[in-house]
């Protein structure tokens, strides 16, 4: 979903602010007002105004006349001995402008790239997280069509033929690393008013937003020299758009859950600087089948059940939640694998792989997931 | 009892104003000499560290290419192969200002994107006009420093003529650069460019001058395997290893300088301390015999000290303070001429500075004050010495200290001949050389009198003999601010000797190697041939009176040692012009043209600790060449070290045709005027090169060499000053205990102004005592600053030329100190109340 | 100078310190070859007229002639002139000049009036001879006792052939039996060769010897009959 904040702080990296320097409020208002401000014109990117059908595997690649993009994997996988694993990688793509840099250097481009790499060790009790910035020059990073491949530096998604399944993950770095395989998946669903998910009242405020709910996952993980096979569940988000936010948001808590059921549920919460929840709030629901229908505002009923005050950042984030979706007679526990998840990037943020045990229709159900909790 | 002493003190000073204000004058300028010059110490230091900071910021290494530019590629690899994440790609280049060519900035291309990681000191002012997106997505864009643009009016969206490799470019400023975390003005050298930009200004595209790493140990080892073939991996100080240790040779010798002023202020502080006291020995001993105590006493003279300290300290700390901002100044521009392509200016002064001025001022005036205290205290006033017999002791006195001597000169043998080869033993070393021409001078003043009385009394008869016992017996009070004067006087012939010398050499050296008649030069470091063109070099020499043409070519090359100055040269018909330290010149000469091996200047052999015959690994495109040493020559042109190998030879090896320079030898001495307009136009207008004459090249290298030394000279002055004002007291305070002679003498029929060129005569002697005896402790210094310490912190050997100049400037800047100081006593001689001083015992 | 001329004349001299007077129209003169003793207390003001005729201090009113020249008209120059020329002077604590030896110290006034030092040398060892110093020309006066280095002092007082001789307390830092030796010196070497003698003292011992004595009370100059 929503994750365009990320995309919009290579605004502040390029800025060179220091990052500890950064309050926490910095990290929230400066991309959302400067994202604000570039409202009004375009700037000659294109916007997200009407649904859209989806093409794949065309889709699956970049859309470079939108502002921002991106590619976001997160899944909980399992070792031998149900040792726990979540991991996230994401590829941001972000313009500078709309159209192409000029100039003879190879440098010269109108594309920024950033990825984050974030592993959850549960029974180790280790979390690491890294990131990688590069600009689309001389094959630091970008995207390529067929084979489908999407990398940052020695970060990358790369397809084994022209089908975008299956697909590698590779990412790490001295001290973690993953090689994963996604292999098969329910198909992927348009999130959304068909695909265009608006996330405020302006106009091009929405995004093209579809995910891939549950792709079936092998490979390996290494935690500094000890190599593990693992297997388990992946999700894949993929977003674009051009001034997607509305100025008036404080940040979001977005959720995605994978069901013992086969059951999928995605929801987010957009939160108003009154700490109100924003009408554009939404998410989807997909069962068993890969059928699926889209979640409003309303449908979900959110409760914190408990905080985590981080030690490095002294920020305080809603780790726990009671998550309710009444139509489906469903309810959720949530809490974190680790507490200790937050990325320590060049920005802040909380994001974590979840377990999930409530009832649906009065019947258990459990499963896993991720959470992130931006804006704090 | 207490505050009856205390009033007591008081108007003694109330009563001798005089003695009160050169009391403060002599401590604030001995806390402010030693603060002025700390600071400029200081500053020169964090302007360094500072410079290499904001070059550097948290890399740790870098790697570069042996041959030059590193093809982009490789940074591309790295990256893409996992080897290491923390990796910056750096392009730099000098820059100029079309406008004021003189002036040098770097141009230093990033990737923005990279840089939070690598240069948080690097920070653009936050807002539009810095907006890093122009920097990456416009063509020519650059950050210019905040002060540049101030400077130039320049705002967002300026453009600005600048000159890099040699040819005009016109960039446009996008914002400006505000270095937040220690100084407003601390990166004025640096412009700022992304990466496309320096690539496209520099004709770069496809490479970059170097990545910046910040890496763990293991990526280290990692990366030193996996590095391409031809490509060094340096720690991000070793390239800088040689510029470190030459701004802390020249900050030694600055804080030399800086340790004489505070000697010499410590003398004018103890001088100034124990004249106010013993002026009061009398008062003391009659304080004594009425039953004060010992420590009342002592006590009292040391509050009476601690006021006085505090007062000229604050003083001192001002006026140190004032001196410090125009040393500065000074200081970092003879460190921008010396070592940094760019200019660094003021930094804010470290605050401990002050601290250690304040403690130094209260500290010395304590000390100084108790020994004369002590002796005071503890004189009963039965046995209080009569003046004559002072005087009688002042003889014994110097023979003591000359006794002292001994032990102080055996030390500094030994320290100088025994010890370690190192900079500060040396510097030790000179301080005991110092001290013991200090202890020496009272007893060298004794026989200096005796053998001028004849002469004196024969010019001044009586009188003059008078002044010249004078001069003798009251080396008990003189001879503090004697020493002073004389170390201080040794100071200035010491250094001008040095300086002279260096100047010689300097100039003997430019002779020996400057034997083109005229040069052209490239501005820049060109890998291609740049504007010397195979037909423009042959148009060149075939104009008349062209007898032949040198060519060479001078680059910097990295070394996992350090950065070194790599010269090759192809000689023209007069030969190599090289000067030789060590080795055969003829037989070195002939297997440098038979390519085999290389000379080394005296600075590099010093550093690298090598000689004739020693190997030398140079890293080349193919891998790392061993080369053999065939001799060390003298080289002031840089003292980073340089090497020298012939054009062949480097173009076998380095697979470069690029020229920097061209020497023009005429046939018969043949008028400038007709052969440098030939040679413009056949260089064209479209190409920046230099063409200047071997006199012009002269002249400038003796410009900057004066410019060096400015400070040098700034603290000569300084250091007669506090002599000076050392002089004043001591006269001063002698003049008036000599009042009742002087009362006779009037009384006898002597006229004031007899008595006042008595006066006159007297400190006269004082003087040129001071600056004869000055002369062999000069030349001393000389010695040592030449052969010892100069060639331990520079690496530069020179010829020692004794020269009359400096020699007589000193001893005519003794008299004349002697003389002005003695102006005030002499006019006080002549005013004298007669009556008051013929009755006083 | 007229040889009628007396060497010092003080005309309705006046001298205050501050409100205190300490001379109050004072009139006297002296002739030449006289021995005059001036008697009075410490602080009577018999230095300070010494020190009017020596030119050492100027009157508030009244004219002070030495050998004839009225020395108000005198500049600085012409003052020391006069001194170097006619006047000699003992003091009570000698002053002698310690870094010269005593022969050095006898010659000095003749060389500040600019004689050969051969002359001088001459003469300055006749003086030597005359009181008994022969064997002390070449020695600091520091190592000459009270009496000696008085001697040296009279001798320095009467080398360039002084019309005058002023001495002040001469014998005040002496004992009774040294005072009298030198004084008596003094006296003897005055008169052989002419010079008027002005001493001041507070002790009588010496007016028994004295042409005139004068007492200074109270500001007051008054001759003695004798």
């Amino acid at each position: 979903m929503a994750r365009a904040w990320i995309t919009i702080v290579l605004v502040g990296i390029c800025a060179c602010t220091e990052r500890a320097e950064l309050t926490p409020d910095d990290t929230a208002r400066l991309p959302a007002t400067r994202f604000l401000s570039e409202v009004t014109g375009n700037n000659g990117y294109a916007r997200v105004l009407y649904p859209k059908k989806f093409q794949f595997p065309q889709d699956h690649g970049s859309h470079p006349e939108y502002r921002t993009e991106w590619w976001y994997f997160t899944g909980n996988l399992e070792g031998a001995r149900a040792r726990h694993y979540g991991f996230e990688l994401t590829f941001f793509r972000y313009a500078l402008k709309a159209d192409e840099a000029e100039g003879t250097s190879a440098w010269r481009t109108n594309q920024a790239w950033m990825a984050h790499f974030a592993l959850t060790d549960t029974q180790g009790n280790k979390f690491f997280a890294d990131e990688r910035l590069s600009r689309e020059a001389i094959g630091l990073a970008g995207n390529q069509r067929a084979p489908f491949r999407v990398w940052v530096e020695d970060w990358s998604a790369t397809s084994e033929g022209t089908e975008f399944l299956p697909i590698h993950l590779k990412a790490g770095n001295e001290n973690a690393k993953l090689d994963l395989t996604l292999v098969s998946s329910k198909p992927p669903i348009a999130n959304g008013d068909r695909g265009m998910d608006r996330k405020g009242p302006g106009t091009g405020n929405a995004s093209y937003y579809y995910s891939m709910t549950r792709l079936q996952t092998v490979g390996f993980i290494q935690v500094g020299s000890s190599k593990e096979m693992v297997s388990g569940f992946t999700w894949m988000d993929r977003e674009w758009g051009t001034n997607t936010l509305s100025d008036d948001l404080e940040g979001w808590d977005w959720f995605s859950v994978q069901l013992s059921d086969n059951t999928e549920l995605m929801y987010y919460r957009l939160r108003h600087r009154d700490g109100s929840t924003s009408p554009y709030s939404g998410g989807s629901i997909v069962d068993a089948t890969g059928s699926y229908r889209p979640l409003s505002a309303d449908a979900v009923l959110l409760t914190a059940l408990d905080h985590w005050k981080s030690p490095n950042s002294a920020r305080t984030y809603p780790v726990a939640w009671k998550l309710e979706v009444p139509d489906e007679d469903l309810i959720l526990e949530i809490e974190p694998y680790l507490l200790q998840q937050e990325l320590n990037l060049t920005v802040r943020y909380w994001e974590g792989a979840i377990r999930a045990i409530g009832t649906r229709q009065l019947q258990p159900v459990d499963g896993s997931g991720y959470l992130e909790l931006a804006g704090y | 009892m207490n505050n009856l002493l205390s009033t007591a003190a008081q108007r003694f000073y109330f009563r001798h104003p005089w003695q009160l204000i050169l009391a403060i004058m002599g401590i604030a300028l001995g806390v402010a000499v030693y603060v002025g010059v700390s600071l400029a110490n200081d500053s020169a230091r964090r302007a360094f560290e500072w410079s290499s900071q904001l070059v550097l910021g948290r890399t740790t290494h870098q790697l570069v290419n042996a041959g030059g530019m590193l093809p982009e590629s490789i940074y591309y690899d790295l990256l893409t192969r996992g080897v290491i994440p923390n990796a910056a790609p750096i392009i730099d280049e000098e820059l100029r200002l079309a406008s004021q060519p003189g002036r040098r900035f770097t141009l230093l291309g990033v990737d923005p994107l990279k840089e939070t990681l690598f240069r948080s000191t690097i920070r653009p002012i936050p807002g539009e006009s810095a907006s890093p997106t122009a920097l990456m997505l416009k063509p020519a864009s650059v950050i210019v420093p905040e002060s540049l643009a101030n400077e130039l009016k320049l705002e967002n969206g300026s453009a600005l003529n600048v000159i890099v490799k040699g040819r005009t470019a016109r960039v446009r400023v996008v914002g400006t650069l505000k270095d937040i975390g220690l100084d407003p003005n601390g990166s004025s050298g640096l412009i700022l460019a992304d990466i496309s930009t320096s690539q496209e200004l520099l004709n770069l595209e496809g490479f970059i001058s170097r990545i910046d790493l910040v890496l763990t140990p293991t990526e280290v080892e990692n990366l030193q395997l996996l590095k391409p073939a031809g490509t060094t991996l340096l720690t991000a100080t070793s390239g800088n290893a040689a510029f470190n240790e030459l701004s802390r040779a020249f900050r030694i010798n600055l804080t030399a300088l800086s340790l004489l002023a505070l000697m010499v202020g410590v003398f004018l502080i103890y001088a100034t301390m124990s004249f106010s006291i013993v002026q009061r020995r009398p008062t003391i001993g009659v304080l004594r015999a009425l039953g004060v105590q010992r420590h009342e006493l002592l006590l009292n003279v040391l509050r009476e000290a601690a006021v006085l300290g505090l007062i000229a300290t604050l003083a001192g700390l001002a006026l140190g303070h004032q001196l410090g901002q125009g040393l500065v100044e000074l200081v970092l521009r003879t460190l921008g001429d010396l070592y940094f392509g760019s200019y660094v200016t003021a930094i804010s002064p470290a605050i401990s500075i002050y601290w250690k001025g304040a403690l130094l001022g209260l500290g010395a005036t304590l000390l100084a004050a108790l020994a004369p205290a002590m002796t005071a205290a503890n004189t009963i006033p039965a046995v209080a010495m009569s003046r004559a017999a002072l005087e009688r002791s002042a003889k014994e006195k110097s023979f003591f200290a000359a006794l002292l001597a001994l032990p102080t000169i055996t030390i500094a043998s030994m320290i100088l001949l025994l010890g370690p080869e190192n900079l500060i033993i040396a510097f030790v070393g000179l301080f005991f050389v110092l001290v013991t021409g200090a202890l020496l001078t009272p007893l060298a003043t004794v026989g200096l009198m005796k053998f001028a009385e004849p002469f004196v009394e024969k010019l001044f008869g009586i009188s003059g003999s008078l002044a010249v016992r004078g001069v003798t017996s009251s080396l008990s009070r003189t001879g503090v601010a004697m020493a002073a004067l004389t170390v201080a006087i040794a100071t200035v012939i010491g250094v001008g000797i040095m300086i002279a010398s260096f100047r010689v050499s300097l100039v003997n050296w430019l002779d020996d190697t400057l034997i083109a008649d005229l040069y052209l030069q490239s501005d820049v470091q060109v890998e291609e041939r740049g504007p010397f063109t195979e037909a423009r070099l042959l148009a060149i020499q075939d104009l008349p009176s062209v007898e032949g043409l040198s060519l060479s070519r001078l680059r910097r090359l990295q070394t996992p040692d350090g950065e070194l100055n790599l010269r090759a040269i192809s000689p023209g018909p007069n030969g190599w012009g090289l000067s030789f330290v060590t080795g055969n010149a003829e037989e070195a000469i002939s297997m440098l043209e038979s390519q085999q091996g290389v000379l080394v200047s005296e600075p590099f052999a010093f550093r690298r600790a090598v000689t004739k015959g020693d190997l030398l690994n140079l890293p080349t495109p193919n891998g790392i060449q061993a080369f053999s040493i065939l001799g060390v020559i003298r080289d002031y042109y840089t003292d980073g070290g340089s090497v020298t190998i012939s054009l062949d030879a480097y173009r076998h090896y380095w697979e470069d045709n690029g020229l920097t320079g061209v020497g023009i030898y005429f046939a018969t001495p043949a008028p400038n005027r007709s052969i440098q307009p030939a040679v413009q136009s056949i260089m064209g207008s479209g190409t920046r090169f230099r063409l200047l004459s071997n006199g012009t090249i002269k002249t400038r290298s003796l410009i900057i060499f004066d410019r060096t030394f400015q400070i040098t000279e700034v603290l000569r002055i300084l250091a007669s000053l506090v002599a000076f004002l050392g002089i004043l007291n001591a006269l001063t305070s002698l003049q008036l205990e000599r009042a009742r002679e002087i009362a006779t003498l009037r009384a006898l029929g002597a006229s004031p102004r007899q008595v006042s060129a008595l006066g006159f005569v007297q400190t006269g002697l004082l003087g040129l005592a001071a600056g004869l005896i000055a002369i062999p402790l000069g030349i001393a210094l000389a010695a040592l600053l030449v052969f010892v310490i100069n060639e331990r912190s520079f690496g530069w050997s020179m010829d020692f030329v004794i020269q009359a100049k400096p020699i007589l400037l000193g001893v005519a800047l003794a008299v004349t100190a002697a003389l002005l100081a003695g102006l005030y006593p002499a006019a006080r001689a002549g005013r004298l109340n007669i009556i008051a001083h013929l009755r006083e015992e | 100078m007229d040889i009628d001329t007396p060497p010092i004349r003080l005309l309705q001299v006046c001298k205050a310190y501050g409100k205190t007077p300490v001379i109050e129209e004072a009139n006297f003169h002296a002739k030449r070859g006289e021995f005059v003793v001036i008697v009075g207390r410490s602080g009577s003001g018999k230095s300070t007229l010494l020190n009017l005729i020596g030119g050492l201090d100027q009157p508030d009113s009244g004219e002070v002639l030495v050998s004839g020249h009225s020395l108000a008209t005198l500049d600085e120059r012409n003052l020391s002139q006069l001194r170097r020329v006619h006047l000699g002077f003992v003091f009570q604590f000698f002053n002698l000049i310690p870094t010269l030896t005593v022969a050095e110290n006898i010659r000095l006034p003749l060389a500040l009036n600019g004689l050969s030092k051969k002359d001088s040398i001459l003469r300055t060892k006749a003086l030597l001879e005359e009181l008994f110093l022969t064997d002390f020309g070449k020695r600091f006066p520091e190592e000459l006792s009270g009496g000696e280095q008085q001697r040296v002092a009279i001798a320095r007082a009467l080398v360039h052939e002084p019309a005058i001789v002023l001495a002040d307390e001469p014998t005040g830092n002496l004992d009774l039996e040294t005072a009298t030796n030198v004084l008596g010196l003094l006296n003897d070497a005055c008169r052989q060769r002419g010079a008027t003698l002005v001493m001041a003292t507070h002790s009588h011992e010496m007016v028994g010897h004295a042409d005139r004595v004068l007492t200074i009370r109270n500001g007051c100059l008054k001759e003695i009959e004798i």
